[in-house]
């Protein structure tokens, strides 16, 4: 005989079979992408997990079909958030990123600079339009871009666009255009 | 078109540099723990207020009826019936210099700055420290000295570090370092930096521990000292590593590879 509380936590075994299955999908590259937007892999990976604690505390989201592209989508919006959190005080003072690469520490410290300079221009940019130019960075197609932001399909291209010209401008009035190119 | 094109490639190779390190491997199953915890909490959380009473009366019952649970509960302090007189004896043979290895007369010193709860720190000792120190402290040409770094944002770093203070001033800081970053994830989520440590040290030597953690009011005189250091050096990241060479002192902070660590020492013994 089957209990109501049997049943209960049948399903809440279901629902968390279910949401370990999604989780080990996208945990990692929903991570590299919050990680390109802050500076700390930790935070990263906090803003990660905050993200697919609020996947798995909502099941529209996770029967919606979309799961993927509202992962990213909400997982970009909390970076960017953080990150205009963190602006202010990025521009104040001159910090290593964590992220070192494998050449001479001067050209790890130019890396660290160049990649700041990135994130405060994202973080200067109106919103909607980072999210476009971080979720087409992370490979998503344009018709999970527009599921992720509610956007007309037809039109992401123009709105990426856009979003690109934004940035370039607003890099260049920021920093002036890179010597090296 | 070409313009738009030129546009697009232009900031696709901006945002290449946000790219994160290919080496750098999110840790999905501490995070999936977490989550598991979480929601096994708010599970609780949520049995509704009748349940919650039958708990809470059973509760006062068994704390009105029975006594104190010989072993810690969830933090491992405020144990009651530890020894004190082991703790004095534990300080009587304290070791001054635990925090410090390799040799006094290696031209290059390191100094980690680390916190227990960091996942970070966690990758840095775990994956890159070991190989490191074969290389380069167990050979005499590095000194490593361990810097406490306790976050505020970390509920449970402070007592990991006593915890590995306290070892530490027994011969074992080194085992219960290891431990506690390479168990992170588990006394991380509930607070049983007890449970951790109690499985690398012998059962004596665990109870002059738990002794120590309690009560030695000295415990986190290292701490501070550390904690004074990183407000000098305006430190705010964990891990941080200060290369100590010739006198000048050079800040890397972040979870350095191998590669990296190599290639900071060789530029300082090169010059």
């Amino acid at each position: 005989m089957e209990t109501l509380s049997g049943t209960v936590e049948a399903s809440a075994a279901d629902e968390q079979t279910g949401f370990e299955s999604v989780f080990h999908r996208h945990y990692e590259s929903v991570a590299r992408a919050v990680a390109r937007i802050v500076r700390d892999t930790a935070r990263a990976e906090e803003i990660a997990a905050e993200t697919f604690w609020k996947f798995w505390r909502n099941p529209k989201v996770s029967e919606s079909g979309f799961a993927a592209a509202w992962l990213y989508k909400t997982a970009i919006r909390m970076a960017l958030d953080d990150l205009k959190k963190e602006a202010r005080r990025l521009r104040r003072e001159s910090v290593q990123a964590n992220r070192l690469p494998a050449q001479t520490p001067e050209d790890a410290h130019a890396a660290a600079e160049e990649r700041n300079r990135v994130r405060l221009v994202l973080a200067s940019l109106d919103s909607r339009q980072a999210e476009l130019l971080l979720l087409r960075n992370n490979d998503l197609s344009y018709a999970e871009v527009a599921a992720a932001l509610d956007l007309n399909p037809a039109s992401v291209g123009t709105l990426i666009g856009r979003a690109q010209q934004a940035f370039r401008k607003e890099y260049v009035n920021q920093y002036g255009e890179p010597k090296y190119e | 078109m070409n313009d738009e094109l030129s546009t697009a490639q232009w900031v696709s190779r901006r945002m290449q540099v946000l790219d994160p390190d290919e080496v750098w491997h999110p840790k999905t199953a501490a995070a999936l723990a977490k989550l598991r915890w979480r929601d096994s909490k708010r599970r609780t959380w949520r049995r509704g207020w009748v349940w919650s009473f039958a708990t809470t009366a059973a509760c006062a019952a068994v704390l009105l009826g029975v006594p104190a649970p010989a072993k810690c509960a969830i933090a491992g302090v405020g144990c009651k019936g530890l020894a004190p007189a082991v703790a004095a004896s534990a300080g009587s043979h304290a070791i001054a210099n635990y925090k410090e290895s390799g040799s006094p007369t290696a031209p290059v010193t390191i100094e980690i700055f680390s916190d227990y709860e960091c996942p970070a720190c966690a990758h840095f000792f775990t994956n890159v420290f070991p190989q490191f120190e074969d290389e380069y402290v167990k050979t005499g040409k590095v000194r490593v000295v361990h810097r406490d770094f306790p976050l505020s944002q970390h509920p449970y770093s402070r007592l990991a570090a006593r915890y590995a203070n306290a070892a530490g001033q027994l011969g074992h800081y080194n085992d219960v370092v290891m431990q506690l970053f390479s168990h992170q994830p588990e006394w991380a989520a509930t607070g049983n930096v007890d449970a951790a440590v109690a499985q690398v040290l012998p059962p004596a030597t665990m109870q002059q521990v738990r002794a120590m953690v309690e009560k030695d009011p000295k415990l986190d005189d290292t701490v501070m000292s550390d904690l004074a250091i990183v407000a000098k050096e305006q430190l705010n990241q964990t891990p941080t590593i200060v290369f100590v060479y010739k006198g000048n002192r050079r800040k890397v902070t972040g979870p350095p590879t191998l590669a990296i660590l190599k290639s900071f020492i060789s530029e300082m013994l090169a010059q």
